[in-house]
């Protein structure tokens, strides 16, 4: 079952006042409370796609309740999910071509995509040098809903309020409301991500602090995920293309720690040049995933979220105690909502586990997940000489990590497939009424050294036919054609045909097809063609 | 309502009583009424030099659905015995000069008149031959026509690449519009009252502007934090600038009419003449106002259904608003003013315009509940002549100093008795079933799906 929202909630800093004894007790007070507690479902969301270079990732609008995104509410959080073409799914210069450098950016301000992968030969070739645009980022999007507009006067803190406090004959105390007030506010800023900046190696950041009501984040409360900005050298504050005499790009790693009250980043690029070189050049961008403490623990499983229609509360309606335990039990899902766990490392082939709350025992299905992630290290390789000649990494929506290195040793002629390294995992996790975002795209892996599941154009060009002699019209001999690869499920069409000598005139048809081959015809409609230039395409 | 002093009160209960005007300039010794006070430098020169009264016919108007309110012209005329007011002129100004009015009865000491109007003089024009002097008065509201959050947030002037944000509750904003922008000492606010609403049932209620030219003062507050809310701008006796809103702050009805206190309006209309409200029953909202694409990006369409099921879509309302936010209860906060719109527009609910009373109902101003009670009204809700304490609101009204009449523009107001009243309990109370008849009745308790409480009394409800 999926949550649709009747309308599009927001946040209200309804204070205590109103809500202490002898007030009138107001049903728009406590409407508040319950679109409060509906703004904690919907206040962070994170949609995920796949970009390449000259991007712009589309602003996301909610399929709760359709409210369109701003840019200034988004964050983007982007890994390099293959480094090779986005068009053919493997790198643009090939063996004995390998990686040399990758600049990796989504602009936070316009959501622009920048991809770029340097390639070059090795020490005895510091003549092949290449830049491209490469690359094929997964992005995530992290939407929080008026980012930077919300304030609340104090930092709001959570009463478990159990299920036993709402019957028939209660009074509505003032306790009561104002704890389900401070409960709700407390489920819409309990999960909030910051973006903290770039950091180079040894570079620190401190804890984050919430622009809506102050509260200065605790080391436990907060996971950290990293961007790679750019593995190169920096000068003036941006990438340069790296020294020439450090080599070919072998590995990247990076680590960001807490110590001594602050952040600081640890940055590792490997270059192979007679052997293994560590630098600590490159720059990430950092991201803070942040869940407040102060839930405690819930006696129940809070998966029974209901909307409560304004109706509910309209002056001259009555109070029911089912309606504010269903609004007690709706807050305490909204403070559940999302549930971040992790980091946790992970390698090739594993499947990332289902986690359970701590707070409720509530056991996620897999359908509820969602995986951020970054790159620990994407080796170390263990093979002699190895350089970098495509990486990529992902999880599917079932889970299992892929981790592929392409890498091509010391007097190799093509890559060898490894699958060395880590990345670390963060589970966003929505529990079951809430729409599953879009899986991640299928890692590709390309059959070194061309992809083959696409095919070039003009794979077979400028065929010369049999042609007739004289201007005779009718059939001309078949001319058959093989092509070096089978291709059972693709279809050929002539794509042009030029008369090469000769004045006469008429048509190509494919006129059969096997796994193996396709049979070319011409149809001669008169006049002298001495032969024929086609270029056959695919793709139909 | 006026808060008017007790003896005035009790003085204006009398059936025959002689009523003295009071008239103060700032800044001049001499005051002027209409009969000899005893009273020094009270000097009774107010003459009827136009025929149109000593004190001329002021009135209120209330534009409900605008956010706003026009005072009239207030208009007296002083003798010019022996040419002392022609005097003045070479050392005093006039205009601009607060104008205080009261009025009491023969025998009331001046300490127990009652304030009826604050404003300034504006124009001083000779009358009657040029015997006599008519002040014409306005009210303070003049100040708003300046234009406000001139200085953008970069600090240079405001503009589109020096933009001004304004973000607060809109009743902080009017505040700080009113008294920082325009610098209004905070006695020329009804802070009383706009906070009591901020405080009270706009509560957590929060507006986001993005200004690129400064507005002048009276279209923002009319239509960016009044018109949004249902309320409108006014000023009030004390010349304080005030607010109502459709949401009322007290139930309570002030005063009630009857047959005793209720007069023709005109010799033709011994009694009210009932008449009906306009219908309003869809209003589009427009919210999330995008500075980039220069459009509201959130449009909704606030309906009354079984009103337009019966009747078809009537008034149409636009409420554009730069201010609210979705994620700020903008949607929520249009519900809530549709929904008082609507109860308050329903065409079928009945207005007086006018309902013209005696002088002792000089007291009632526009926001006020009434009640009126008279056997010769139809009331078309129940089908039924007659109708009983029925609950009124006040809007406009006109005050005829010289026939000594009250005249009122009141509109239906009865849906407002489904509102509750009850309060919410002090920690400790008791169940329902185990306090006082009188805990019963004040505080609310939670219910059960049949709208009941355990021993099958019907529930309390929430205001």
């Amino acid at each position: 079952m999926t949550l649709v929202l009747q309308s599009v909630p927001g946040l209200s800093d309804l204070s205590a006042v109103p809500l202490a004894a002898d007030k009138p007790a107001i049903g728009i007070h406590l409407n508040r409370i319950n679109i409060n507690a509906n703004f904690g479902i919907v206040r962070l969301e994170v949609f995920s796609g796949t970009y390449q270079h000259g991007d712009t990732i589309p602003v996301p609008v909610s399929d709760v309740d359709g409210y369109t995104y701003s840019r200034s509410e988004l964050i983007y959080i982007w890994q390099a999910q293959n480094t090779g073409d986005p068009s053919t799914g493997w790198a643009t210069y090939q063996a004995p071509w390998t990686m040399w450098y990758g600049v990796w950016n989504v602009n936070q301000n316009t959501g622009e995509v920048e991809s770029i992968v340097g390639y070059r030969g090795n020490q005895d070739h510091t003549d092949r040098q290449a830049q491209t645009n490469d690359g094929v980022l997964q992005v995530f999007i992290i939407a929080q809903r008026q980012r930077t507009g919300l304030s609340l006067a104090a930092v709001p803190s959570f009463s478990n309020i159990l299920a036993a406090s709402f019957y028939t004959d209660r009074p509505l105390h003032t306790d009561l409301i104002t704890e389900m007030n401070d409960n709700a506010k407390f489920s819409i800023v309990n999960t909030e991500v910051f973006y903290l900046g770039e950091l180079a190696h040894g570079g620190t950041v401190a804890l984050p602090t919430s622009p809506i009501d102050g509260h200065v984040y605790s080391s436990g409360e907060v996971s950290i995920l990293t961007s790679f900005r750019w593995t190169s050298d920096t000068a003036n504050g941006g990438p340069v293309v790296p020294a020439i005499s450090k080599g070919q790009l072998q590995d990247w790693a990076a680590a960001v720690t807490f110590g001594g009250g602050h952040y600081t980043a640890a940055l590792t690029i490997d270059y192979e040049s007679g052997g293994r070189h560590a630098y600590n050049e490159g720059k990430v961008a950092v991201f803070a995933i942040c869940q407040r403490s102060g839930a405690g623990t819930f006696p129940v499983v809070e998966d029974s979220y209901a909307e409560i229609t304004q109706d509910r509360f309209f002056p001259g309606t009555t109070l029911r105690a089912s309606t504010l335990n269903q609004l007690n039990r709706n807050t305490k899902q909204a403070v559940l909502t999302p549930e971040f766990f992790g980091p946790t490392d992970h390698s090739n082939g594993d499947t990332i586990a289902v986690p359970t709350s701590p707070v409720d025992g509530y056991t996620y299905d897999r359908a509820e997940l969602f995986y951020l992630w970054d790159i620990k290290q994407t080796g170390p390789s263990t093979g002699t000489g190895d350089r970098m000649a495509l990486w990529q990494a992902g999880v599917s929506n079932l889970g299992v990590v892929t981790i592929n290195d392409y890498r091509l040793g010391d007097g190799a002629s093509t890559s060898n497939l490894a699958h060395e390294g880590q990345i670390r995992v963060i589970i966003y996790a929505k529990r079951a009424i809430h729409p599953v975002h879009p899986p991640l795209v299928p890692v590709h892996q390309p059959t070194d050294p061309i992809a083959p599941d696409i095919i070039p154009d003009q794979l077979v060009n400028g065929v010369v036919l049999n042609t007739p002699g004289g201007s005779t019209a009718g059939d001309n001999a078949d001319t058959v054609i093989t092509w070096p690869v089978a291709f059972p499920d693709a279809l050929y069409a002539i794509k042009s045909m030029v008369i090469v000598s000769d004045n006469g005139y008429g048509y190509i048809s494919v006129f059969a097809q096997t796994a193996t081959d396709v049979t070319v015809r011409l149809w001669n409609y008169g006049g002298g063609v001495a032969a024929i230039s086609i270029n056959i395409s695919s793709g139909y | 309502m006026i808060a008017a002093p007790s003896n005035f009160i009790a003085a204006n209960e009398a059936l025959a009583r002689q009523p003295v005007f009071l008239i103060t300039i700032a800044g001049l010794t001499q005051q002027f009424t209409n009969r000899y006070t005893g009273v020094p430098h009270q000097e009774a020169w107010l003459v009827d030099a136009t025929g149109s009264g000593m004190v001329e016919d002021f009135s209120t108007t209330i534009s409900e659905l605008d956010g706003g309110a026009e005072l009239g012209e207030f208009a007296f005329n002083v003798l010019d015995k022996g040419g002392f007011i022609t005097s003045l002129f070479p050392t005093f100004v006039f205009k601009g000069k607060t104008v205080s009015f009261y009025m009491g009865f023969a025998g009331l000491a001046t300490a127990d008149y009652c304030l009826l109007f604050t404003g300034v003089v504006d124009h001083v024009d000779n009358v009657g031959n040029n015997t006599a002097y008519r002040f014409s008065c306005v009210d303070k509201k003049q100040i708003l026509n300046q234009v406000v959050f001139q200085t953008g947030d970069s600090g240079l002037p405001t503009d589109n690449n020096n933009p001004r944000t304004v973000q607060g509750h809109p009743l902080d904003i009017l505040l700080t519009i009113l008294e920082t922008e325009l610098g209004l000492p905070s006695l020329g606010v009804d802070e009383a009252k706009i906070i009591a609403y901020r405080d009270g049932i706009f509560s957590g209620t929060e507006f986001i502007f993005t200004l690129t030219s400064p507005p002048t003062a009276k279209d923002f507050i009319e239509n960016e934090l009044m018109k949004p809310l249902a309320g409108y701008l006014w000023t009030n006796n004390k010349g304080q600038l005030s607010v109502n809103f459709m949401y009322p702050l007290t139930l309570t009805a002030v005063y009630d009419f009857l047959d005793g206190n209720i007069t023709e309006s005109d010799a033709s209309t011994p009694v009210p003449q009932a008449q009906q409200v306009d219908l309003v029953n869809i209003i589009n909202y427009r919210y999330d106002y995008d500075q980039d694409q220069n459009k509201f990006m959130t449009e909704v369409v606030q309906q009354n259904a079984a009103s337009i099921a019966k009747y078809g879509q009537y008034g149409q309302q636009i409420i554009e608003s730069n201010g609210m936010r979705s994620s700020l209860q903008a949607f929520f906060l249009s519900t809530i003013a549709s929904r008082m719109i609507f109860q308050r527009y329903d065409g079928n609910a009945l207005k007086f315009d006018p309902l013209a009373a005696f002088w002792k109902a000089v007291t009632v101003e526009p926001g006020d509940i009434v009640t009126v009670t008279n056997r010769l009204v139809p009331d078309r809700a129940t089908g039924l002549v007659g109708i009983t304490a029925k609950k009124f609101l006040v809007l406009d009204r006109i005050w005829s100093f010289t026939a000594g009449l009250v005249s009122l523009l009141v509109v239906d107001a009865s849906y407002l008795t489904l509102f509750g009243f009850v309060k919410i309990a002090p920690n400790g109370k008791g169940d329902y079933t185990a306090v006082s008849a009188g805990d019963k009745a004040a505080y609310m308790y939670l219910c059960n799906d049949s709208d009941q409480y355990s021993n099958g009394a019907a529930a309390n409800v929430l205001g």
